[in-house]
């Protein structure tokens, strides 16, 4: 099953791919520095920071409707926003690993499926 | 026309959020955005140092600020500039707290998508602005400025000034129509003012444009009241607008908003209460639809609610071409007393809409050359003299002047600034300023629109002998053959062309002699002077009324 819906995504950009392929790449250049920023704030116990970058990275991964991601980066931000860091290192490891499975799906899929012509 | 793009400053610490957004609003054609993008808030208060925007759009969640602080933090550093803030929809109570602080509003980044996105960022700057205009708005002060001036030089009654400073009643309505694409639905705002009602009905067009405000309307409801008394017709002033910029919307959606206009306001207009008439972004079109809607609401025809319709359904023969007819009448009279010959005069005519376009191609019938003329897109100069059918020609293929090719392209004030014998202002308010007075180089000003002068510009003008045709006397021809055509409407019986012109003629000269007496008895100018007749028959009914209860 994939970790994303790129029909779903395309069909929230009103079916425009040329834009989605290119969040798509945002998103892969910056996923790693997104995913630092939240382990960070887990070895630190910097409860702001970790419900900020958390919450952004699930806005980051919810424009390609990648839920598991999703729901992993939620609940870091909800340890964060709640300052309570029991279970923090678990879900970390979660979010990394869906995270990681969602980059190399997408951009496999940016390699396979040729952009429609212009 | 708004021409230029809306400045947004997005405060965005998502990078993938942040190229969305940023792509989305590359891809609006009308507004266009010109969009600066940064990833705290520290950096939008450094880009707010250097320069204004429009509006923000503002992630509440920042590396550099706390939630329930950033909003507020950004508000005090930028209390007049439009605020949106975008949120998940998981975190809503905090965008909705923000919303009470003061944010124009709110969107959630998970449904987020072009029209919606564009939609919100239009009405956040356009609340923005009613908001610090409604009634602060400079076209208002500057009619109430006018009306100040002339009441004290007449020794106006006290309790009659503080009656005519503001509009006797003034309704405001948020008016929701269907757009073509199913499922979104538009809201905005419109107005009918009716400044007094002693006189009789009230009348006055209902205009279509984005820079529409409360104060607008006010504004030029009370230069109608003027306009009425001064031409003598049975009535007081009123004016409607919607604010909304015609050109965004296809014909089904101006038929729907305008229906939607006529019943929000269907109580306070009628042929006995008040009659509209179509002003800018408005025509006989718009009037059929406004009284189809008011007829069907009545259960009969009634021709008489509005005027300015299509000659098939009652609309008085002249009524088009009135206003700029009727500036021509006064033009003449002008030349006439001041010596001229028009036939070795030259003429500018800033604007070549209705007014604009019927005023240049009667000035070339009577003799004028006439070397230059504007709108929105250029101004056009050629001292040879430009060709009006022409001109015409190339705006009914191409809709504006941009790009025709019989004469140099200068700008809107260079062309006010030309040496002439008469300029012709059929534009936008506040054209002559006391910034660009001085290098007006004309004979005759004739204010064929409305409140293109300002008061300090005025005394410049006067102190350099320029004779002015004011607003009020000089683009009165279009209400006067509103009159005639509600006349008719009332009466059921049409008059010919040549009936409307002849009576047409017959008001404008009179009000122009009336006026020029009152200016060289009073040792006044123009505007003063038509100022004063139209209050002297104001005052009179007032205090021939009295005060109820």
């Amino acid at each position: 099953m994939s970790t994303f819906e790129w029909h779903k995504a395309l069909a929230d950009l009103d079916g425009d791919e040329e834009i989605l392929r290119d969040l798509a790449e945002v998103f892969l250049a910056e996923a790693d520095a997104m995913t630092d920023a939240v382990r960070n704030a887990v070895e630190w116990q910097h409860a702001a920071e970790l419900r900020r970058s958390a919450h952004s990275l699930k806005g980051a991964v919810r424009v390609f409707h990648a839920d598991a991601a999703a729901a992993a980066a939620f609940h870091l931000e909800t340890l964060g926003r709640d300052a309570n860091f029991q279970g923090a290192d678990r879900a970390l490891a979660k979010l990394e690993e869906e995270v990681g499975r969602l980059c190399r799906e997408l951009g496999n899929h940016l390699q396979n499926e040729p952009p429609p012509a212009s | 026309m708004e021409m230029r793009p809306l400045r947004v400053l997005l405060v965005e610490d998502n990078p993938v959020y942040r190229r969305l957004i940023e792509k989305l609003l590359a891809g609006s054609q009308y507004p266009s955005f010109d969009v600066t993008s940064v990833d705290r808030l520290s950096a939008a208060f450094d880009s707010l140092d250097r320069q204004a925007f429009d509006v923000v759009l503002l992630d509440l969640l920042l590396p550099d600020s706390e939630p329930h602080e950033t909003f507020f933090r950004l508000r005090g550093r930028a209390p007049d500039t439009a605020i949106v803030i975008q949120t998940g929809f998981d975190d809503v109570t905090l965008a909705s707290k923000a919303v009470e602080g003061g944010a124009q509003d709110y969107l959630i980044k998970d449904r987020i998508g072009r029209v919606g996105l564009v939609r919100s960022i239009r009405y956040a700057v356009e609340r923005m602005r009613a908001r610090s205009a409604e009634w602060a708005s400079g076209m208002f002060h500057l009619a109430q400025q006018q009306f100040l001036k002339a009441a004290y030089i007449v020794e106006l009654d006290d309790n009659v000034r503080q009656r005519l400073l503001f509009p006797e009643r003034a309704q405001v309505a948020a008016l929701s129509f269907r757009r073509d694409q199913h499922g979104q639905v538009e809201t905005v705002f419109g107005y009918r003012v009716q400044h007094v009602l002693a006189m009789g009905p009230t009348k006055g067009g209902i205009r279509y444009h984005q820079g529409v405000d409360l104060g607008e309307v006010a504004a030029l409801a009370m230069w109608m009241t003027w306009k009425c008394a001064l031409m003598r017709l049975p009535f007081g002033g009123a004016k409607g607008g919607i604010r909304i910029n015609p050109l965004d919307l296809s014909r089904t959606e101006l038929q729907r908003l305008t229906r939607r206009y006529t019943l929000s306001f269907i109580d306070i207009i009628g042929p006995d209460m008040d009659i509209p008439a179509p002003d800018m972004g408005t025509n006989e079109q718009v009037m059929a639809w406004i009284m189809d809607t008011y007829s069907r609401r009545v259960g009969y025809t009634v021709p008489a609610v509005v005027t300015g319709k299509p000659v098939v359904l009652g609309g008085s023969q002249g009524r088009t071409e009135a206003t700029g007819r009727g500036l021509m009448y006064c033009i003449v009279e002008a030349a006439r007393h001041l010596g001229l010959d028009l036939r070795q005069c030259t003429a500018a005519v800033q604007g070549f809409g209705n007014v604009g376009a019927h005023t240049a191609r009667f000035l070339e019938e009577n003799g004028v050359k006439v070397i230059a003329v504007s709108d929105v897109s250029t101004a056009v100069h050629n001292p040879g003299g430009l060709d009006i059918d022409d001109l015409e020609a190339h705006v009914a293929k191409r809709r504006f002047l941009e790009g025709y090719p019989g004469g140099e392209h200068i700008t809107n004030s260079e062309l006010l600034e030309l040496p002439c014998d008469i300029l012709a202002l059929a534009a936008l308010q506040n054209q002559v300023t006391i910034d660009n007075v001085q290098r007006i180089n004309c004979k005759i000003l004739a204010e064929g629109a409305n409140g293109p002068t300002t008061l300090e510009a005025d005394e410049v003008l006067s102190e350099k002998g320029i004779f002015v045709l004011p607003d009020i006397l000089a683009n009165a021809g279009g209400v006067t053959v509103s009159y005639f055509e509600w006349v008719q409407g009332m009466q059921n019986f049409m008059w010919t062309l040549e009936e409307v012109n002849t009576r047409l003629h017959a008001i404008m000269t009179d009000a122009f002699r009336r006026t020029l007496t009152r200016a060289e008895r009073e040792g006044t100018d123009m505007r003063t002077a038509a100022l004063i007749e139209a209050l002297d028959r104001v005052r009179q009914a007032e205090l021939l009324r009295g005060l109820f209860p």
